[in-house]
């Protein structure tokens, strides 16, 4: 090899470290929307999710969550969204609709978790207000059952739960038997964050430590839910499921 | 005629009614002393008349009249039209025999009721249908028997002429249900003709087989024989299912005292498409008829569903975009078990502080259950991102199962799907199984490396003509990650590779299964990437429906099909609809080729057609053959010899009928015992001495009934009588 090759390649080789660096994964990651003025509030709390998660579950993920804007969401490797918040959302465009209407036709799934004040529904209906852009034909989010996949699909749960108690249940937009959007009344995210040194950021409204694993058991069943969808609605499963919810 | 009378009242109403009138008689008749002896004799009886007509007419009196007269004989003839008797007897078919008893009962019966019958009844009929009529369809009598009773209430006798080749519900029955059913239509006296020769030597031969004439693939079929046994004390034990020369099954045989036996055969048919099986009982060797030693039966095996065994080693995104696609193909019936947690998780997770299974919904890896109990039930096996390990209790376990898999694709037409993803490469390789002997790419070591780079593929020149790969576009469909330095089983053919030539999609032919091996775990990706383009994303669909039906080898990724379309109303007519495409399956215009459809038991009869395509590739054909039978349709010495599975048809109505010919005169014998009947042999027939219902007896065909009370005379008469007595009494000065 001549000299000025061998300077080529050496020159050449940490470029294309960079570029396999920025190709987006494709190992599950979640991504929080920047979308609304405090999109970002619970951030850490996806730390002590996915640390969680790589202790108890089969779940190749990455360590750290990322973000992006809406006009991005094509671009996620992982399409498992988060948009988080108390303020209204701002209202998006047809074209950021589409995009988001795509990335969730393709699989991905879209969780909104209200933290704001119990009298306080701006956000609940200015998400209400942007899935009907983004899914027209579905109308307004269903109560979401508890037979629904979602309180079995690794954990056995029997309601929804969150850092406030504004209700016991999920909202959802399904389509067919599978649902593409959630809503969390109860401040989901605020009961899994820790600080930097692990310390919890915030008071369970009721309860303390069971009821906050069992938020963590929710968000866990979130994840599963999106990954093998109506798995435990197999035909094997039912029977010992419906067996130990009796016990 | 008759009179009727009704009671008024109680009993003891009518005895005080009759006694209070008979007591005003006495009373008249001693009012009367003084009179004359005739005058008191004729007011008396006139009285007693008066009288003793208002009595009657209490009783309300009906006259009857009744007309009786013999009742006209009517007499039912059941002409077997089913495919057995178009069987030759003597220079003549056993229909046309049929045709000439027909004659003589007719010269000496002239008023009949004609019928034919195969499975279900035809007529009353004009006149006899041809020989050349017959549709082959099978000999019933039960239903036969039930129609024509139901039809007509007033059947004097039935003759039934047949060869007694019955493959109904009658033969099934036992003595004591065949006599219910007879008493249950109140059958008169059934004469049977037997045509055909009376078989007298020890025999023991194949009488029918029941089957479904269509089964579905790895699903139990059962094939029941019925076998008899004639003037043999010792007879072979043990019958064969046998499909062309291999024995698929073997059984035991057991005659009851009327000779007849019966065998089960079940089993897996593992391959779609005709299937002629063969139930065999070898033959005696005081035998003299051995033909009827065997019989064949042709069942056609499709495909229900897609039985999809899906077992993924990690909970992936592509793990997700596999599920939805097998969710929503209705023609997948899929069994899914995915690995939730391994034991690493169980041991040093936070699972380890006891959170109970009761607070979970997992289910322990049913690893017996899935690979030994349940494994043929399958089409195919999809082991995504998986490895060797976790899985099973131990080496010998794994030895074990994976063993069984290796010979579910080897030696059952099995297919296996493996997808390559980071778990499959950095656990223990199933490299190390014996699943690497039937693996189209086969990891080298117990761990290998995981590129995650973006490649595009490139199509390798036996990929181009591969069907699996119709509609995969390289530029839209990336390939992000791939297990690093598999070597391509020998016999494998690789279909997509990278610019470095890693193998990335390769398929392989194991046995009589097939394989597939995709290196990657991001074709969930494709059908996102084609959404964004504006695509609808059939071709991720599409490329996952070629697989797997590349995989379980279904016959619409063959290159060419030869389909056969046979007609009730013309059982010896075959239409063939042919169709060729290229390699690259484009379809193959204007191409002429020889067709060939030859008899499976007779070498002589074979009948060749040249076929030319037309733009679509297709080309149709119809062909007639003399003789019903199995015949083979095929493409012989052409190109396209190798890539067309050849068809088996049976032609001439039913199969069953065409199994056995011999005449059975059990059966006759047996309807005409139980009703009075006689079985008679077509050359002596006296029918003017036959035994029919109701030859003495006559029938009440008409009855009149007048009440006395509406008769129009009644009135008028008692008046007259009245009038009379009133006549004597004002004359004789009684009153």
């Amino acid at each position: 090899m001549k000299r000025r090759d061998l300077m080529k390649w050496l020159l050449t080789l940490p470029a294309a470290q960079l570029l396999a660096e920025t190709d987006p994964t494709l190992q599950f990651q979640f991504c929080m929307l920047a979308l609304g003025p405090d999109w970002n509030t619970r951030e850490r709390a996806l730390v002590k999710l996915c640390f969680e998660i790589q202790k108890r579950c089969n779940i190749p993920i990455e360590n750290q969550a990322r973000s992006c804007t809406i006009n991005q969401v094509l671009d996620v490797g992982s399409p498992f969204f988060i948009v988080s918040g108390a303020q209204p959302l701002p209202e998006i465009t047809t074209h950021q609709a589409d995009l988001l209407r795509t990335a969730l036709n393709a699989g991905g799934l879209l969780l909104f978790d209200c933290f704001a004040d119990a009298n306080d529904d701006r956000f609940y209906r200015s998400a209400i207000k942007m899935m009907q852009k983004v899914f027209p034909e579905l109308g307004p989010p269903q109560k979401i059952p508890n037979d629904h996949t979602i309180f079995q699909s690794y954990y056995l749960l029997k309601e929804a739960r969150g850092r406030t108690n504004r209700t016991n249940y999920l909202e959802g937009w399904t389509r067919g038997n599978r649902t593409l959007a959630f809503f969390s009344h109860n401040d989901l995210l605020g009961a899994l964050e820790t600080d930097s040194l692990g310390n919890w950021s915030n008071n369970m409204e009721i309860g303390g430590g069971f009821r906050r694993e069992l938020c963590f058991r929710l968000a866990i069943n979130l994840t599963y839910y999106t990954l093998t969808l109506n798995y435990k609605k197999d035909r094997a499963f039912p029977p010992v499921i419906e067996r130990r919810r009796r016990q | 005629m008759s009179l009727q009378l009704d009671t008024f009242g109680p009993l003891w109403l009518e005895w005080a009614v009759g006694l209070l009138l008979l007591s005003l008689w006495g009373f008249s008749i001693l009012s009367t002393r003084a009179q004359a002896l005739p005058t008191r004799i004729a007011v008396s009886l006139l009285r007693l008349v008066i009288l003793g007509f208002t009595y009657l007419l209490l009783h309300q009196p009906t006259l009857i009249r009744t007309i009786r007269k013999s009742p006209e004989r009517n007499i039912a003839v059941l002409i077997d039209r089913s495919g057995s008797m178009g069987a030759p007897e003597k220079g003549a078919t056993r229909f046309e025999k049929a045709e000439t008893v027909l004659q003589q009962i007719q010269d000496q019966e002239p008023k009949l009721s004609l019928y034919e019958f195969d499975q279900e009844l035809y007529g009353p009929l004009p006149k006899i249908s041809g020989a050349n009529e017959l549709t082959g369809k099978r000999t019933d009598f039960y239903q036969s028997l039930t129609q024509v009773l139901n039809k007509s209430q007033n059947i004097s006798g039935i003759v039934v002429v047949s060869d007694g080749h019955d493959l109904g519900r009658f033969t099934a029955m036992d003595l004591d249900e065949t006599r219910n059913w007879l008493k249950r239509l109140d059958a008169p006296p059934i004469h049977g003709v037997l045509i055909g020769n009376k078989s007298e030597g020890p025999e023991i031969a194949i009488h029918s087989i029941d089957a479904p004439s269509f089964s579905y693939v790895r699903a139990p079929l059962t094939i029941r024989a019925t076998v008899m046994v004639r003037n043999l004390p010792e007879y072979p034990r043990q019958i064969q299912l046998l499909e062309g020369q291999n024995i698929i099954q073997v059984k035991d045989l057991n005659v009851d005292a009327q000779g007849f036996g019966n065998v089960q055969f079940e089993f897996y048919p593992e391959t779609i498409g005709e299937h002629l099986y063969t139930v065999v009982v070898p033959p005696h060797r005081t035998e003299s008829n051995t033909a009827n030693n065997r019989q064949n039966i042709l069942i056609d095996i499709g495909r229900d569903k897609i039985s999809v065994l899906h077992i993924a080693g990690s909970i992936t995104w592509d793990l997700q975009g596999l599920r939805s696609m097998f969710e929503l193909n209705n023609l997948v019936d899929l069994t899914a078990f995915f690995i939730m947690r391994t034991r690493d998780h169980m041991q040093i997770g936070t699972d380890a502080r006891s959170i109970g299974p009761d607070e979970m919904a997992l289910v322990p890896f049913p690893t017996e259950e899935i690979f030994d109990r349940q494994l043929y039930g399958f089409d195919v096996i999809v082991f995504q991102d998986f490895d060797a390990g976790n899985y099973f209790n131990d080496s010998y376990q794994m030895r074990r199962l994976l063993s069984k898999i290796k010979s579910f694709i080897q030696e059952h037409h099995g297919a296996l799907i493996v997808i390559g993803g980071p778990q499959s490469a950095a656990g223990p390789s199933l490299g190390v199984t014996p699943l690497a002997d039937v693996m189209a790419l086969v990891p080298p070591s117990y761990r290998v490396p995981y590129a995650s780079e973006l490649e595009k593929a490139v199509v390798t020149q036996k990929g181009k003509y591969n069907p699996i790969l119709q509609g995969f576009e390289p530029d839209l469909h990336r390939f992000q990650g791939h297990m690093d330095r598999l070597t391509p089983n020998p016999k494998s053919e690789i279909l997509l590779q990278t610019a470095q030539k890693a193998a990335l999609l390769a398929t392989l032919e194991s046995g009589t299964g097939r394989t597939v091996f995709l290196n990657t775990s991001s074709s969930w990706k494709w059908y996102r990437d084609e959404l964004e383009k504006g695509l609808t994303g059939s071709a991720y669909q599409a490329f996952w429906d070629h697989l797997i039906k590349w995989s379980i080898q279904d016959p619409s990724m063959n290159q060419v099909h030869l389909t056969a379309f046979k007609s009730l109303e013309r059982p010896l007519d075959l239409d063939v609809e042919v169709l060729l495409r290229q390699k690259d399956y484009q379809p193959a215009k204007n191409v002429s080729t020889p067709l060939l459809l030859s008899s499976i038991q007779d070498p002589d009869q074979v009948y060749t057609a040249n076929v030319q395509t037309n733009q679509q590739g297709q080309a149709q054909i119809k062909f007639h053959v003399a003789q019903p039978g199995y015949y083979r349709l095929s493409l012989p010495d052409s190109p396209w010899q190798e890539l067309a599975e050849p068809q088996i048809v049976f032609l001439g109505g039913s199969q069953d009928e065409f199994g056995n010919q011999d005449p059975v005169p059990e059966t006759l014998s047996r309807l005409a015992n139980l009703t009075g009947g006689k079985l008679h042999e077509s050359q002596d027939l006296d029918v003017k001495n036959w035994a029919w219902r109701n030859q003495s007896r006559e029938e009440i065909i008409e009855s009149n009934r007048l009440k006395l009370r509406n008769w129009v005379w009644g009135l008028p008469i008692l008046l007259l009588l009245a009038a009379v007595e009133w006549y004597l009494r004002r004359t004789r000065y009684l009153a």
